[in-house]
């Protein structure tokens, strides 16, 4: 309905839902992409999960999971290019075809007999842009599995020696828009068409340490590296993110939350907000991650293995209650990064790693019903509240010889105490929509 | 109750409209919240044409025209508005012409003419001076016209509803709708020998077809699908115990995607 918003939408609970996919195919003359997307929703018998997750595993580090999406092939549009049948047929083979999922809700209203559709979020629909890649084959079930991977393969399947452009001034920010502007050079791009040929899909935030090792494309740190690999690098020397956006954005930034107000609250049981509603279908799993704690941080920026090659910040372990490292134990996060040019940059870098780590954090992972529009690293609010599992007497034992208050006898609380939060805030490290079952799942860490 | 060949009309490049081209894909779609609307024809002085052009002359006996806010229409054939259809289910029109119509679907049948183009001219709505919409058109002849219909326990027409139940940590239930598809399951005894035959050569071409089972120029309740038998033939069983009492099988029919 005009005027309601996707939080609107979320929470109703009765409500329409779409998903559609689309690709595009290169010119078998051109090699350029068509300039339309071509629908095959209708053809889509298991839509699959799309998955992504940074920082989840290990920090800086953006994984995709493998999106497997099956189409029903009883009439041959999904064979091979060679074959007359095939969608593919006079264009370029499936591999590196771009894929693109937009999902949401959708409502529609009648006035004087004319009928009019509304898309929800606001249009911007689009779930997950990525490409056709690794083996595709058919069976005799008369379908076809489709692995789809984020765009970020297309930096994975091109050698960093390749690079044209590199000097002696480079920073990590003048390297992605280097990428943003590669060509082959006769003019044509080489990433730009992937991300629709326009240079606002790439969101790139400026820095300013240069990299001195990065001046040429016959320097050791490109060999054997692929393109991808370097901005991994380059972004663990910044402290950086970089990863693909769900409109198919190349992002690259801070890792700091997306904003500094919470993008949306989840609400379970016990939670009595009626903007959000209820969205928390369980909660999967909460607590603190010891195995996210570490109480030094080591750098290695010189490929040489003295002492001076590396920069370490450390607590130092202290037998007393208040010491991480003494109640913990003392765990090191190693990095090997030599693109980092020197041990001030080297120093600064860990500093601001120990800062991240060395507090031991909360991390939730839960499931919701479907909420297509967040974005990693968003900023989010979570309100739960378990309800007792083991119900006891109503009047609360633990207050009947209560010297402070007044009164021996009250009610005890109605929730639980099991799981209890209260409007905390987290940020996302992973998402997984699952489009067959148009539900969510969540893992996020305490800001 | 009828079955139709596939909707003659199944490309968007056969439909020409006099405005809004990009909404015209939507007189494809069976979902009936989609149409094609028109821009700039908010006036009962103004008039939207909707052209379907066919390749070859083509023969047709149905047309079904779903979810339109028309109220003074024509429709014609060979791009000639003289060229109505006689109609043979008729209304308060006997030819294809309306000068007040009220009703939002109609599916008017008429015997079978060759046809090149199929227009619509739509020179007023049923409130006045909107835009002119139409969600589907069908084009179609019949490949199977009931000779008798299914009692009532063997007839069982559903909205087969494809949806996600969740249930929340409170308890509460969500529904997320994702389609709404027709099926029928039909089953007729005492079918002749004639009959069955039409059945069992729309079984073994399997294709797609569309099937209404009460077609109606007024009144009418819109169904009308593209489907697809499932399951098996079994029109082999004779009725009644009784070699000479025809046969008795049963039809699952179920809508194909969109």
């Amino acid at each position: 309905m005009p005027g309601q918003s996707i939080i609107d939408y979320i929470k109703k609970p009765h409500s329409r839902v779409f998903r559609r996919a689309y690709i595009k195919r290169r010119n078998i003359g051109t090699g350029a992409f068509e300039s339309s997307w071509v629908e095959i929703s209708k053809d889509i018998k298991k839509w699959g999960t799309i998955s992504t997750q940074l920082d989840s595993e290990r920090l800086n580090k953006f994984t995709f999971g493998n999106m497997r999406v099956v189409v029903q092939n009883d009439q041959g549009k999904y064979n091979p290019e060679d074959s007359e049948d095939s969608y593919w047929y006079n264009y370029m083979p499936q591999q590196r075809t771009l894929f693109k999922i937009e999902t949401g809700f959708f409502d529609f209203t009648t006035t004087s007999g004319v009928t009019q559709v509304f898309n929800i979020p606001n249009g911007v629909t689009t779930a997950f842009v990525g490409i056709f890649s690794g083996d595709m084959p058919g069976s005799d079930k008369n379908e076809i599995t489709f692995n789809v991977k984020p765009l970020t393969e297309v930096f994975r399947n091109y050698a960093a020696s390749n690079i044209r452009g590199l000097d002696g001034s480079m920073t990590a920010s003048r390297f992605m828009e280097l990428l943003r502007d590669q060509t082959d050079g006769s003019g044509g791009f080489v990433f730009r068409p992937f991300f629709d040929n326009t240079t606002t899909n790439f969101d790139i935030s400026t820095t300013t340490t240069q990299y001195l090792n990065l001046n040429t494309s016959t320097s050791e740190e490109l060999r054997e590296k692929n393109v991808w690999e370097i901005i991994e690098k380059l972004s663990e020397a910044e402290n950086h993110v970089s990863y693909i956006t769900r409109d198919g954005k190349f992002r690259f930034r801070s890792r700091s939350a997306l904003t500094t107000t919470a993008a949306y609250l989840f609400n379970g049981v016990g939670g009595t907000d009626n903007t959000y509603g209820q969205t928390i279908k369980t909660i999967n799993s909460y607590g603190k991650k010891p195995s996210k704690f570490y109480s030094r941080v080591q750098i290695q920026f010189n490929s040489l293995n003295t002492t001076t090659s590396y920069s370490t910040v450390q607590s130092a372990m202290v037998v007393e209650s208040a010491n991480a490292a003494w109640a913990l134990g003392e765990r090191t996060f190693s990095i090997s990064n030599t693109l980092i040019p020197n041990v001030t940059v080297a120093e600064a870098l860990a500093q601001n790693i120990f800062n991240d780590v060395s507090t031991i954090k909360n991390e939730i992972e839960f499931t919701t019903t479907f909420v297509p529009h967040l974005e990693i690293l968003d900023r989010v609010q979570i309100t739960y509240d378990s309800s007792p599992v083991l119900f006891r007497s109503l009047w609360d034992l633990n207050d009947w010889a209560d010297a402070t208050n007044s009164s021996d006898l009250y009610w005890d609380a109605s929730g639980g105490n099991a799981l209890k939060l209260n409007a905390k805030e987290f940020k996302f490290i992973s998402q997984n929509i699952d489009l067959d079952r148009f539900e969510c799942k969540f893992i996020a860490r305490e800001v | 109750m009828e079955i139709l060949y596939q909707n003659y009309f199944n490309t968007s490049t056969q439909a020409v409209v006099n405005s809004n081209t990009s909404t015209a894909q939507y007189l494809l779609t069976r979902d009936t919240y989609y149409q094609y609307v028109s821009s700039g024809f908010n006036n009962d002085l103004t008039q939207t044409t909707i052209r379907i052009n066919f390749d070859a002359t083509t023969s047709v006996s149905r047309i079904a025209i779903l979810n339109t806010n028309a109220r003074e229409m024509i429709i014609f054939r060979n791009g000639l508005t003289a060229s109505t259809f006689a109609l043979t289910t008729t209304s308060s029109t006997v030819t294809s012409s309306w000068v007040s119509n009220s009703a939002s679907s109609m599916y008017l049948s008429f015997s079978a003419v060759d046809v090149t183009s199929v227009s619509f001219d739509i020179k007023s709505t049923i409130v006045a001076n909107v835009e002119k919409a139409v969600a589907q058109i069908v084009i179609s002849s019949v490949q199977i016209n009931f000779s008798q219909l299914p009692s009532a326990k063997n007839y069982k027409p559903l909205i087969d509803t494809k949806q996600i139940v969740h249930e929340l940590s409170d308890g509460g239930t969500r529904v997320h709708a994702v389609k709404d598809k027709y099926s029928h399951k039909v089953k007729l005894t005492n079918a002749p020998l004639t009959f069955q035959s039409q059945f069992k050569t729309l079984f073994e071409a399997h294709n797609p077809f569309m099937f209404c089972p009460f077609g109606t120029t007024t009144s009418w309740d819109a169904i009308l699908y593209e489907a697809v038998w499932v399951g098996n033939f079994d029109f082999y069983t004779y009725s009644d115990d009784n070699a000479n009492a025809g046969f008795t099988g049963n039809m699952d029919f179920r809508e194909s995607p969109t």
